[in-house]
């Protein structure tokens, strides 16, 4: 083998060694904060899904979250999201689904839903046993992670 | 049969997603260049720190502009292997780290150490080309780039690629003739 086939081999041989080199995980995790951060948290699922995620969620919170007292005043949520609907419809404010003020910066989506009836009673609202329909409307605000910030009931 | 679309076909969907938030967009792209991104810095400099402080400020720039992607100017992997050449060049100048060989050592292999110093004695001798020669190298003979596709990512014509290779493994040549062993190990 002369020289010039050696440094081809040598080339090829360190080339070949390296070829499993990776970048180190945690570049990966800090890219995408940084991607999460740049251009919000938004996976691309059909409206149907994040409606049945939200329902199955509300539902859950209506099997096991304590009762609210009978003199909770619901807490005003400012909203920059757009209405849901251009229609006349009478709307509920905002009640936080968990504990703690809800902030805009965190709000990302809001979505359209059918939620249980008894639902209604949760909040402290009327109508959650009488009415023609078992399910009732209601807006959701989604948090960056795709969890539920807030509800209101629509009419 | 159901044939599978090639990378490049896909490459402007992926990028056009990434500014919708498509995290699954972002991770396949990010998953499927950075190997790549992350050798050629790697290669170039000598430090992993550096590699990775490279292959970190590419993929940044691709996010903050993702539109500079113009698929009939190159690939994707060009036009980001194009922003770590750059990237790892202006660190070089900035940092001039030591050539540190324990930060790109290889655990030797089995029965094989004669080699692995013969690799270590490759990787010094590229890693000690000027920029210019050893970024040819980097592309075309460890990265097994084509010479057009090289020119792209270096931004000159094909000729430049061709002619800078020649000198750089003459250079090569000359660094590493005293190191070839008297019994060629690679075989006749």
């Amino acid at each position: 083998m002369n020289e010039e086939q050696q440094l081809d081999q040598a080339l090829r041989d360190l080339g070949a060694s390296m070829r499993l080199e990776q970048a180190p995980a945690r570049l990966e995790k800090k890219l995408l904060k940084t991607y999460q951060h740049r251009y919000g948290y938004k996976r691309i699922w059909p409206v149907w899904a994040l409606a049945c995620a939200a329902t199955v969620f509300l539902g859950a919170l209506l099997v096991n979250a304590p009762a609210p007292k009978a003199n909770q005043k619901p807490v005003p949520v400012t909203a920059s999201t757009e209405p849901v609907t251009t229609a006349p419809e009478v709307v509920t404010d905002f009640f936080p689904v968990r504990n703690g003020p809800v902030f805009e910066d965190e709000v990302s989506q809001l979505i359209r839903v059918r939620v249980p009836r008894a639902t209604l009673t949760r909040y402290g609202l009327p109508g959650g046993h009488d009415g023609p329909e078992s399910t009732v409307r209601a807006d959701v605000l989604l948090g960056r992670d795709g969890m539920a910030r807030a509800i209101r009931f629509v009419r | 049969m159901v044939s599978m679309p090639r990378p490049e076909s896909d490459e402007s969907g992926l990028v056009a997603r990434l500014a919708t938030g498509c995290e699954e967009s972002w991770l396949t792209l990010y998953r499927r260049y950075q190997g790549r991104i992350f050798r050629f810095a790697l290669h170039m400099s000598g430090s992993r720190a550096l590699a990775e402080e490279a292959a970190q400020e590419t993929f940044m720039a691709l996010l903050a502009k993702p539109g500079r992607f113009d698929p009939a100017r190159g690939s994707l992997v060009s036009l980001l292997l194009g922003i770590t050449r750059n990237k790892t060049l202006a660190l070089l100048e900035k940092e001039r780290p030591d050539v540190r060989l324990e930060d790109i050592y290889l655990e030797p292999v089995h029965g094989d150490a004669e080699r692995n110093l013969m690799r270590q004695a490759v990787r010094q001798a590229v890693l000690t080309l000027p920029a210019g020669y050893r970024e040819v190298v980097v592309l075309c003979e460890l990265e097994d780039m084509d010479y057009a596709e090289a020119a792209v990512v270096l931004n000159c014509p094909v000729g430049t690629v061709r002619s800078r290779l020649h000198r750089a493994r003459k250079m090569l040549a000359e660094r590493l003739a005293p190191k070839w062993p008297v019994e060629p190990f690679y075989g006749p």
